[in-house]
């Protein structure tokens, strides 16, 4: 298991927003955070990510305690994140969006000066991510003037750059169009499959949750309602009356 | 017996910056604009006061007058200038309130701020009372009176009126405010002129104190800083208590220790408290 | 420098770089010669001096703004510190430039790393809240130490500078001197722009939160940034008060504060170029203009607001628009 997740808990004024949730992510799988609007999925994963403290509870990432600890040194252990609404350098060139997490994970970003050969393998890394996201063709555009779904590619490369062990995906395919969500989908399943990432989505297209997850977790009202491999999930009467008249049935 | 009158004073210091610290408040709260020409605002009240007078109005009609005029300025400068860049980054906004205030000083200037001028106290406000061996002049006590009433009359109408209930919303969440249909920029115009009206009557009513010049209000920008982001940006009763905060921390450090360094002392202060309660006295601060 | 060499997009505009770099030489060229221009007028070699020190202190705001997006409103206060702490050494320790300058930058930085740690992990609302009562508090420094800083009356009687022990006493040398100091911190500044460090601060400009995300450490950074903005805004004050033999608090009042603001926000923030352009234009024009007229503070303030509203880019951000938009019609 690369990452447990152990009694986390997290109130905001009386609204308990997580409570007590706990599940285990294999290595190398896909794992979806499933729940209704409100369920606590994005807060549970702020906690996990360090963006918000914990008031109890653990979060450990490869047998190491990783509660509380702050992002870009999750980042640098190899846990990266990609948000909701897509968050890249829209201002810089495609190309040095992901060279700044490069230099960032060999720990270069302070250089002020850089070898030519530094600068050559950093571009060429930069170009070999790019390709595999299918941005390599766009690598000198301004980050901003890409489509949606490729600004979204964009971050998930930035997030690869890091050579994270473990990516979490807030809402990968939100807001996008069905064409975009293929895309997307098709990339996340190359991150485990080529890879040999561990991914952790937070989704609300719960069709494409069930075709892409090995295992599921539903949330509800900041706990954890279910835990299970898709086809009990899909089977599971709790998360049926979760999701009102069980609509989801894919 | 100094410090009794020390404390005295301090509470005086303290109301004139609440009648500030609240307008910065609303202006944040509501419109997210941290408003640098507020010192500036409070220099042109002052100086209107002394127009006023000067051309033989009564002391009250002054009062009523100045802040009355410098709020119709607000009105306008938010009308016509601040509502340019409502959906501007928010450096944007900074930058044109400062320019606000190096113009507003600019004009100052011309019109005889550059020399200190004087704003006798009203006859009838003339003199001091003893309480229990502690003289205290009248004008003093009928500043903080005021600045409490005004305080308190703005509080209410915040939490009765429809206007108070608009602002209340749009300080929670603008986006929320919207949703309810609330026209976000003639709110804006209301807050910046009840602000400005706000700023303009501290200063009026503080210049027979602290006299009339076109920077007079700078030290007061400074020090209602000061006090909101003790209180936590965009809480109200946060700048409540961290205006007579700071009126007594002043007060007394200038009392004992010389003006320059009670300035040095409370800018310690806000350092320490930014490190240990970011979010003010009331932990409602806004950090976003 | 070199990761650039290997991006093609560039590499393609390497005609026009290469354009640029001949004018920037041509310009630069012109800079060094203003001695020989100004030969019978004194007083326009000293304004242009004044106008060097304007551009070094416009660049060093700017290195804070421009990389971190921080924006200051009490800058005046590094400027100030540099002039008070470069004269009250040259009074009473030695007239050497070469131990006073760099010991005032490095007095500035140590100040600077002290404050800014607890300013730069503020919101910009409120570091720019700060960064002016931090300026307001170095204002007041001055009357609390009047003994020694002549209070109101300012710093008088800095003795004649020495370099290596030989006096600097020409109007032309401090020109020279002057404007060596902005060259370096100019090309040390460009240079830096386009380094691994210049990136990642432009990502904690652009995006703070997804550069802590990457693990950039975005404090840090912010931190590094206002340090060497700090001790560059030092350096200029301490060239101004050698060079004026004089400092006053009036260095350390916010439309001191404000006019450094002005020169960014007039050449375009984040530009680098810009600024220093602004610093020195600006500094001819307030010259100008306050001999015609005494309310130059209107003028001031309304130039500011009309920039702000009309051309947040600033006035060569504007220029260089048109101009990119020639070049592509051009094409």
């Amino acid at each position: 298991m690369i990452l447990k997740v152990e009694g986390l808990s997290k109130s905001f004024g009386g609204l308990k927003a997580v409570n007590d949730a706990r599940f285990a992510v294999a290595e190398a799988s896909i794992h979806s955070i499933i729940g209704p609007n409100g369920a606590g999925k994005t807060t549970l994963f702020n906690l996990i990510t360090g963006a918000i403290p914990p008031d109890s509870g653990t979060a450990t990432f490869d047998n190491v305690d990783i509660t509380r600890w702050t992002p870009d040194r999750l980042a640098r252990a190899g846990l990266a994140r990609t948000f909701q609404r897509t968050s890249i350098f829209k201002e810089l060139p495609v190309d040095e969006n992901v060279a700044l997490a490069i230099r960032a994970r060999e720990g270069i970003s302070r250089a002020v000066w850089q070898s030519r050969g530094d600068a050559q393998m950093v571009a060429a890394e930069a170009r070999d991510i790019l390709a595999r996201v299918g941005l390599d063709s766009r690598a000198n555009a301004k980050a901003g003037d890409l489509a949606h779904g490729f600004q979204r590619a964009l971050d998930i490369a930035i997030g690869l750059a890091l050579k994270p062990r473990l990516i979490l995906m807030d809402e990968p395919l939100a807001g996008m169009s069905r064409g975009d969500r293929e895309t997307v989908a098709s990339l996340i399943t190359m991150l485990r499959d080529t890879l040999g990432l561990t991914v952790v989505v937070v989704e609300h297209d719960v069709g494409m949750v069930m075709r892409l997850s090995d295992r599921i977790t539903v949330m509800q009202h900041g706990a954890v309602i279910a835990d299970a491999p898709p086809d009990e999930i899909r089977d599971n009467a709790a998360v049926r009356s979760a999701y009102l008249h069980g609509s989801f049935a894919a | 017996m100094l410090a009794a009158s020390l404390a005295v004073n301090g509470v005086v210091l303290g109301s004139v910056l609440l009648m500030c610290s609240l307008g910065l408040t609303l202006i944040y709260g509501v419109g997210r604009i941290v408003n640098f020409a507020h010192g500036a605002l409070f220099s042109l009240g002052a100086m209107a006061g002394v127009w006023l007078s000067g051309a033989g109005l009564p002391f009250w009609l002054t009062l009523i007058l100045a802040p009355l005029g410098v709020g119709l300025v607000g009105v306008v400068l938010d009308w016509a200038i601040l509502a340019r860049i409502r959906h501007r980054p928010m450096v944007d906004s900074l930058l044109l309130t400062f320019g606000l205030a190096l113009l507003i000083t600019g004009v100052l200037y011309e019109l005889g701020g550059r020399n200190v001028q004087i704003l006798p106290v009203p006859s009838q406000l003339e003199g001091i009372v003893s309480v229990g061996g502690l003289t205290l002049p009248i004008y003093r006590i009928f500043v903080s009176l005021l600045a409490v009433a005004l305080t308190a009359a703005l509080l209410l109408f915040l939490r009765n009126s429809t206007w108070g209930l608009r602002v209340r919303a749009a300080n929670d969440d603008p986006e929320m405010g919207a949703c309810l249909g609330i026209d976000r920029g003639r709110l804006m115009h209301s807050v910046v002129g009840i602000s400005a009206a706000l700023a303009a009557a501290a200063g009026v009513a503080g210049a027979p104190i602290f006299t009339a010049f076109a920077t007079v209000g700078d030290k007061i920008l400074i020090l209602a800083f000061m006090t909101v982001i003790l209180g936590g940006l965009g809480s109200l009763r946060g700048a409540v208590v961290a205006a007579y905060a700071v009126g007594l921390i002043i007060v007394f450090g200038e009392g004992y220790f010389g003006g320059q360094l009670a300035l040095m002392a409370l800018f310690l202060l806000v350092m320490a408290m930014l490190i240990k309660w970011p979010r003010g006295f009331f932990g409602e601060g806004r950090t976003e | 420098m070199s990761d650039l060499a290997a991006n093609p997009a560039l590499e393609r505009r390497a005609s026009g770089r290469g354009l640029l770099i001949a004018g920037a030489a041509l310009v630069a060229v012109a800079g060094a010669l203003v001695p020989f221009w100004t030969t019978g007028a004194p007083f326009l070699l000293m304004l242009a001096s004044q106008a060097v020190i304007a551009a070094i202190l416009a660049l060093s705001l700017d290195l804070l703004t421009g990389n971190t997006g921080l924006l200051s409103f009490g800058h005046a206060a590094w400027f100030g510190f540099g002039a008070y702490v470069a004269g009250l050494l040259a009074k009473l320790v030695t007239p050497e430039m070469l131990i006073v300058v760099p010991t005032t930058v490095i007095a500035a930085c140590l100040v600077a790393a002290v404050t800014g740690a607890v300013l730069v992990r503020q919101i910009g609302k409120t570091f720019a809240i700060l960064t002016l009562a931090l300026s307001q508090i170095m204002f007041a420094l001055v009357f609390v130490a009047s003994d020694i800083t002549g209070g109101e009356d300012g710093l008088q009687g800095v003795p004649v500078m020495t370099v290596l022990g030989q006096p600097v006493v020409q109007a032309q040398t401090w020109y020279w001197l002057l404007y060596g100091v902005l060259l370096a911190a100019l090309a040390a500044s460009l240079h830096i722009r386009r380094s691994p460090l210049g990136r990642a601060w432009l990502s904690i400009r652009e995006n703070a939160e997804r550069a802590r995300f990457i693990g950039i450490d975005v404090n840090g950074l912010k931190l590094l940034a206002f340090v060497m903005s700090a001790g560059l805004g030092a350096l200029a004050g301490a060239l101004l008060a050698l060079f004026n033999g004089a400092a006053s608090p009036d260095l350390l009042s916010w439309f001191e504060s404000g006019k450094i603001l002005m020169f960014v926000v007039l050449g375009g923030v984040g530009t680098l170029v810009g600024p220093v352009l602004g610093g020195i234009v600006f500094t001819f024009a307030e010259h100008y203009v306050s001999s015609l007229t005494s309310a130059w503070l209107i003028y001031f303030g309304g130039l500011f607001i009309l920039i702000v509203i009309v051309a947040p880019g600033g006035i060569f951000g504007v220029l260089g628009h048109a101009w990119r938009r020639m070049q592509g019609q051009g094409r």
